[in-house]
């Protein structure tokens, strides 16, 4: 049981870490500055 | 003269002539013309004032006497989480403030931010919220350095939160974010000392090392005592006080490019360590030098009367006041600047000149200073105020990183979301939930408010970007990101890969790793010294021949 907890705890501690990890360097390249904000009327 | 009032002129000394320095440096190199000097020091801030200001806004009287509290009770694990427990969050954060300095080069606030994309409704609640919080940090912060001064030298503590509070608030109120960052850099410098100076003296008036390793009893030096499992809520509060601190956010914003941000997030995330260490240090000790159980609170305080002579108690005692000072002032520029922008300037005054504007600032600060030196004298427990604002922050920080990383979410979505997470948190704070539900319940409750409402919405945003454009070759390169974040990764789950490779939770530190440990107190603050002369270097290279 312990095992399987500090398994699960290795997984979600590296996921938090990756998503941030991932965000900064492969969401970053997508990002360009903020030109223009519109609220528009779903169709 | 009696040591005590010796001890009072030198505080007051200390708070004036730093004060003074602050506000003169500010008005002679960096004069506040405009709005955007005084909230944003004219986003030209470089990176030696924005390490410097990273580390000292967040560096507080909580570092050093909690860790000391920590490694009082629970021994060298305390020692080693409260560092690995802040530099999470902070490298959590840095993903939304590169994201943030990208998007929003000109940016002005949290507020500001959340506005732009929301309206007005979900401007003045963030800034609403920022104000409060910023409120209950600078009471707190008045409170803490007041009751210090009245512990060591009898000084009533409405008198000490004058002077505390009257000489932060003024340089601060004359001379906009510059003042603060000049302050911050003297205050670091300060609590330097302590770090290079005190706590190698204290540790050697204590006998050194082997006498602390001999002393204590062996499950002191485990290094799984205290940690991981102990910490899931420090984290969250943490990420959600750090992702949505307006001081934070006032700084990436301030930051001249965005490898100011990067480097000073750098020096953020690690610049906590050091001290950590060294109020564990002083905590620790407090077990070598009495026998008596004393109150974990004031084990740091222990370790200075029994062991420290009157000039380094001196030292301590401005270094302290540093340390209070330094992270007081930064939140009350966040208040101010969070007043001028979003309710002066983007909603209530607009069109309203710089000068009309600024004028009014003058008049908010010295109000709201006046306010929380007023509250001051009637708080009762720091930790109340401090509880209460991680809580408030947990109600609206997935609204916040939803507004970096996800475009679908609509002005009703933010505003719902925001007002459901703050019930809950403020509900659980009231009804004394258990502080991990009440966390988890009051984002979960924010997310599910804003995502839902922002699906079944009849209106959607449209944002409309620039193309991204080539990444600096300054800034850090994607293996560098990634190392940095596995070194995090890698650091922090040891308690787990060494209970799977050891078989046994229990890990208990032998003499050089416990050494070697206590020993990253002081060298880390020597490392961070190198650090602010390499950018002060950059900075003037910077300056002089404006290479990028």
């Amino acid at each position: 049981m312990n095992t399987i907890l500090y398994i699960l705890g290795i997984v979600a501690w590296i996921s938090w870490m990756g998503i941030f990890a991932w965000l900064a360097v492969e969401g970053y390249k997508k990002v360009g500055k903020i030109e223009k904000v519109e609220i528009v009327k779903k169709a | 003269m009696e040591e005590e009032s010796i001890l009072l002129l030198c505080a007051i000394l200390y708070l004036v002539v730093t004060a003074g320095i602050s506000r003169y440096v500010g008005w002679k190199y960096h004069p506040v013309k405009k709005i955007v000097d005084y909230t944003v020091g004219g986003r030209q801030v470089g990176l030696t004032l924005m390490a410097a200001t990273f580390v000292a806004t967040w560096c507080s009287s909580y570092t050093i006497f909690a860790c000391g509290e920590t490694s009082y009770t629970v021994g060298l694990s305390g020692m080693i989480w409260y560092p690995v427990g802040v530099a999470g969050p902070v490298l959590a954060t840095f993903a939304i403030a590169r994201w943030v300095k990208r998007k929003v080069p000109a940016g002005w606030t949290l507020g500001d931010y959340v506005g732009t994309l929301w309206g007005t409704r979900c401007r003045l609640i963030v800034a609403g919220i920022v104000i409060l919080a910023m409120l209950f940090e600078v009471t707190a912060a008045i409170f803490a350095g007041s009751s210090l001064v009245h512990e060591l030298t009898g000084f009533p503590v409405i008198l000490g939160a004058l002077i505390l509070g009257g000489t932060f608030i003024f340089y601060t109120t004359l001379g906009g974010l510059w003042a603060v960052l000049f302050g911050d850099l003297i205050r670091v410098c300060t609590f330097l000392l302590i770090g290079l100076v005190a706590v190698p003296i204290l540790l050697s008036k204590a006998g050194g090392f082997s006498v602390i390793y001999n002393a204590l009893p062996p499950n002191f030096f485990d290094v799984n005592a205290w940690g991981i499992a102990d910490m899931q809520n420090f984290w969250l509060l943490l990420f959600g006080y750090t992702a949505g601190s307006a001081a934070v956010w006032q700084r990436v914003f301030a930051a001249r490019d965005e490898e100011v941000v990067e480097k000073g997030f750098l020096t953020f995330a690690l610049g906590w360590f050091p001290f950590a260490i060294c109020g564990g240090i002083l905590g620790m000790l407090a077990r070598v030098v009495t026998t008596e159980e004393i109150l974990p609170a004031m084990a740091v305080g222990t370790t200075v009367d029994m062991l420290a002579p009157f000039g380094l108690e001196v030292l301590l005692l401005i270094g302290l006041l540093a340390v209070i000072t330094s992270s007081a002032d930064s939140f009350f520029n966040a208040a101010v600047s969070t007043w001028v922008i979003d309710f002066e300037h983007k909603t209530f005054r607009r069109g309203s000149s710089d000068k009309v504007i600024l004028r009014d600032a003058k008049i908010f600060a010295l109000l709201f200073g006046a306010f929380a030196i007023f509250c001051a004298g009637y708080v009762r427990s720091i930790i109340n105020l401090l509880q209460y604002n991680s809580y408030i922050f947990m109600g609206i920080v997935f609204v916040i990183c939803a507004s970096v990383f996800w475009d679908k979410m609509t002005r009703n979505g933010a505003f719902i979301g925001m007002i459901g997470g703050l019930t809950v948190s403020l509900g659980g704070y009231v009804l004394q939930w258990p502080p991990l539900l009440a966390t988890l319940l009051s984002v979960g409750i924010c997310a599910v408010l804003s995502v839902g409402i922002s699906l079944i919405d009849r209106e959607e945003m449209k944002i409309t970007y620039s193309s991204p454009p080539e990444i600096s070759k300054r800034a850090f390169s994607p293996k560098t990101v990634y190392i940095m974040y596995a070194i995090l990764a890698l650091i922090a789950s040891y308690p787990l890969w060494t209970a799977l490779i050891w078989g046994s939770e229990v890990v208990i530190a032998p003499f050089w790793l416990t050494v070697l440990i206590m020993a990253l107190g002081p060298i880390g603050c020597l490392a961070l010294v190198g650090q602010l002369v390499y950018y002060g270097y950059r900075d003037l290279k910077y300056v002089k021949e404006g290479i990028q």
